[in-house]
């Protein structure tokens, strides 16, 4: 196992465990308009599925809200 | 009814030179009735960290209107670092190379940091952003954000929230006689007198959002944005009369029973 940060909250992850299986754990995966960072390096939505994540990643999901 | 001018910014040209803010809302329906009655076609959106464990309630899909884009924004970022990802973030999650580069890391004020905007709107332009820079009233820094790739400056009347109207009025003046891009007067707009005041004197554009979101009927208060825009333009556009201290009477002034 490995442990890595997804929005400051502590999560364990297979080793090897991509973005994308990350989504699914999170029960994240449907959500269409979020955007991720993995130590401050945006990654892409099409880079999902092969984005390794690695001990103590820091993971950013962000998504739009109302606001001026 | 006689068309006022469009307003080009980056790759776009808009007929309503009124942009929304989409905070304070009560409710997604209210919002989207808001837009609609507003007329705008250039509605700002927030990006925030995702509650893990929480229902995701989708703002974009209430905003999805025929000729309405979005602008997001970078509120809550305290650093020009910071807002590059954000910006980074916002363009993958919209599919918009548009940016509202907002940096206010005082919570009292919320007022621009205008050395990291500076910065950021370097970087931002650099990477194909069309940067509205939100940033104090002060006209040497609107120009500087010009020359360094801004698409449009956006000065403030006052401080976001306050509803005290244009307080910067006499550097917002030269503010727009200066300026080469887009003047958009952002914040503290908090009456549609204050819009139509702001495009009256040749703004190219203001951005409302509180005024419009708190008021006891949003819907109407949008309307009455709208048409208070639309009317300060035509004003500006039909060029005012001149200010002066002596009268200049209205009527002949021959004398009416004797001469």
């Amino acid at each position: 196992m490995i442990h890595i940060l997804v929005n400051d909250d502590e999560t364990m992850l297979e080793q090897g465990c991509t973005l994308d299986g990350l989504l699914r754990q999170l029960s994240m995966d449907q959500l269409e308009r979020i955007a991720i960072a993995v130590n401050d390096t945006v990654i892409r939505r099409s880079d999902w599925a092969c984005h390794q994540l690695n001990e103590n990643d820091r993971v950013l999901v962000i998504a739009p809200i109302q606001g001026g | 009814m006689k068309q006022t001018e469009t307003l080009r910014i980056g790759d776009r040209e808009y007929w309503s030179r009124l942009f929304l803010g989409t905070g304070k809302f009560g409710s997604y329906p209210l919002m989207r009735q808001a837009v609609e009655a507003s007329g705008t076609e250039l509605v700002t959106v927030a990006l925030r960290r995702v509650h893990l464990h929480e229902a995701q309630d989708d703002v974009i899909a209430h905003l999805q209107l025929p000729g309405v884009h979005l602008l997001p924004n970078t509120s809550g970022v305290r650093s020009a670092k910071e807002a590059v990802l954000a910006a980074q973030l916002a363009r993958e999650s919209l599919q918009t190379n548009w940016l509202k580069l907002e940096i206010h890391p005082d919570p009292r004020y919320l007022l621009p940091d205008p050395i990291e905007t500076m910065l950021a709107t370097e970087i931002l332009a650099r990477e194909g952003f069309f940067v509205m820079a939100y940033c104090n009233a002060d006209p040497v820094l609107c120009k500087r954000l010009e020359e360094a790739g801004a698409a449009a400056v956006m000065p403030l009347g006052a401080p976001i929230g306050t509803n005290q109207g244009l307080q910067t009025k006499a550097m917002l003046e030269i503010i727009i006689e200066q300026s080469q891009v887009a003047v958009v007067v952002d914040a503290g707009i908090g009456a549609p007198s204050h819009a139509a005041e702001a495009m009256e004197m040749g703004a190219d554009a203001v951005l409302v959002n509180t005024a419009i979101a708190v008021a006891g009927d949003p819907v109407a208060m949008a309307e009455a944005f709208r048409l208070a825009i639309r009317s300060g333009r035509m004003a500006y556009e039909s060029r005012l009369g001149l200010v002066s201290k002596q009268a200049d009477a209205s009527s002949p002034l021959t004398a009416f029973l004797s001469n």
